[in-house]
């Protein structure tokens, strides 16, 4: 596709060319006619004086040199004449000297009126007339050199196609410019949209030329919707986990109850399967809650995300008076998937938060597009053999503290997604460290959003 | 009475042009001289003038002077000064030229 300016370079280029072009050519018409008549009408009238003083008799033809410009004597001058009659006489002005011109046989009243090359590369403007005198047809041929005249009208147009020329260039540099000025008003656009890529800006700005701003409008339309139809789904599915909780505990209740008639066997069974839909409503309600508010598939932002994650983690585990470190020396967005990183974050910090006496450290850092993400608390920690069941099962280690094993398995899950590494060691201050490894991607790949 | 009036106008005209130069040769006789290969085209000879003294021809004359044709010019040049040239009608060689006051 032919770009804007370039197709308007095309059309102006186009429309002055024609313009100019017809302009010249009318012109150079003009020119050429009206002072080619002022000659001509001049000829006529040099012919007609010299018709004046045109005698014949003896069968010979004379004129009057005294009525004669001196011009026409004047050899080679530019100004030249010859007299024909029926009877094979021929009259040459001096002017002529050893030259002479062609002539054609006029009948009387008859004009005609020719350019021609004249002797010393002179260039003849002609103009002839056919007379009845007394009895004798005449044929009057009366030429003047135009050569000088000729090079002005030419150096004219040349100088007209010259300014032509350069009215033109200077026409599409000026285009240009305007063009430029034009699209240097679509810069704040770029700026947003590469905003929005990064994630650090929802909308586009509206402070845009008129013609692209309900395309600008359409689209910030659609991201509000996008935004808004991914904050309700995300609610609807926080509402659902929370409504599932209730029926769930009480299924669970009358499960373990033995009012029941059911055998051990079965009653496990059932009860693990409670326990599992408990799970996944306990994992969407936390999800939902961590997501927060939040455009759709922004990038994740540490300094502006962890003091507000570390807020609401000392408000979930609000008895306990924890302190919660951290330790980031990420400046701008990760490109990563912001609910995957609050999700991940989210989980290793809530365990941490979980089973921590008082503190609780995380540490973020890049290396060669590699993210590491390391969560230490001081708690009572694992036992070594317990550490790799941990790792590898990951699941259901604790009973006692609801929802471990489950964010442990989501975090793996998370980890494994981003082609990444889960280890748990132990922390140096006393508990359990959880590090997880993940490849960052390009900002650019169109890595669809987990949480979508 | 008729035909007095052209033939009192050929004198009159035959005596402008003949008066005081008898050698002098008309431009229809010039014409024929030329035709005839007897003397070199006035364009030639006047290539040959420019070379010697660049200007405009302002007159030229030719005579018949010792059983050849030679050519007496005038060249007006760009300082407005008046040269006469002498050529020889055939061979366009000067004969010498000199500057008019």
């Amino acid at each position: 596709m032919i770009s804007l300016e370039t197709r308007l370079h095309l059309g102006l280029a186009l429309a002055l060319t024609a313009v100019i072009g017809s302009a010249w050519w009318i012109g150079h018409i003009a020119l050429h006619h009206s002072s080619e008549s002022v000659i001509y009408s001049r000829l006529e009238h040099d012919a007609e004086g010299l018709l004046g003083s045109l005698r014949s008799g003896h069968g010979h033809l004379h004129v009057a040199a005294r009525h004669l410009t001196p011009v026409y004597n004047q050899p080679l001058s530019g100004h030249y004449f010859v007299v024909e009659d029926d009877q094979g006489n021929r009259l040459r002005s001096r002017s002529l000297w050893d030259e002479d011109l062609d002539t054609r046989a006029l009948a009387p009243g008859e004009t005609a009126a020719w350019r021609a090359a004249g002797p010393d590369r002179q260039s003849l403007l002609v103009w002839a007339g056919g007379y009845r005198l007394d009895a004798h047809l005449l044929t009057l041929t009366i030429a003047e050199d135009v050569s000088e005249f000729d090079t002005e009208i030419d150096f004219f147009e040349r100088l007209f196609a010259l300014l032509a020329v350069c009215g033109l260039a200077l026409s599409l540099v000026l285009q240009r410019l305007i063009v430029q000025r034009a699209f240097t008003s679509l810069r704040p656009l770029y700026r947003d949209i590469e905003r929005l890529e990064h994630g650090r800006a929802g909308t586009l700005t509206e402070q845009v030329p008129p013609e692209i701003l309900p395309l600008v409008r359409k689209f910030n339309r659609l991201l509000e919707r996008f935004g808004q139809r991914l904050e309700r789904s995300r609610t609807a599915a926080g509402n659902l986990a929370h409504a599932l909780k209730g029926p769930l505990t009480l299924l669970r209740q009358q499960l373990a109850a033995d009012t029941l008639a059911l055998d051990a066997e079965q009653r496990q069974g059932l009860l693990d399967q409670v326990e599992r839909l408990r799970q996944i409503a306990e994992r969407q309600l936390k999800r939902a809650r961590l997501a927060g508010a939040g455009g759709a598939a922004l990038y994740f932002e540490p300094e502006e995300e962890l003091p507000v994650l570390a807020r609401l983690l000392k408000r979930m585990h609000a008895p306990k008076q924890l302190h919660i470190a951290f330790d980031s020396a990420i400046r701008g967005p990760l490109a990563v998937d912001r609910e995957d990183m609050l999700e991940l974050l989210g989980n290793l910090l809530d365990n941490a938060c979980k089973w921590a006496e008082g503190e609780v450290r995380a540490t973020l850092s890049v290396n060669d597009g590699e993210l590491l993400i390391r969560v230490d608390d001081d708690g009572p920690g694992c036992a070594e053999a317990a550490l790799a069941t941990l790792t590898e099962r990951g699941l259901r280690l604790d009973e006692q503290v609801s929802g471990h094993g489950l964010g442990l398995a989501i975090v793996r899950e998370i980890v494994e997604g981003y082609g990444g590494q889960l280890t748990l060691t132990h922390a140096p201050l006393g508990g359990l460290r959880a590090e997880a490894r993940l490849t960052l991607e390009h900002p650019t790949s169109d890595r669809a959003p987990r949480s979508a | 009475m008729k035909t007095t009036v052209p033939l009192l106008a050929f004198g009159l005209l035959s005596l402008t042009i003949c008066a005081g130069a008898d050698d002098h040769l008309d431009h229809d006789k010039v014409r024929q001289l030329r035709k005839y290969g007897q003397i070199l085209p006035m364009e030639q000879l006047l290539e040959q003038a420019a070379r010697l003294r660049p200007g405009q021809l302002i007159e030229a004359e030719l005579e018949h002077r010792h059983g050849g044709y030679r050519y007496e010019i005038k060249i007006l040049d760009a300082d407005g000064r008046v040269h006469e040239l002498e050529l020889d009608a055939a061979t366009a060689r000067p004969l010498h030229h000199e500057i008019e006051p």
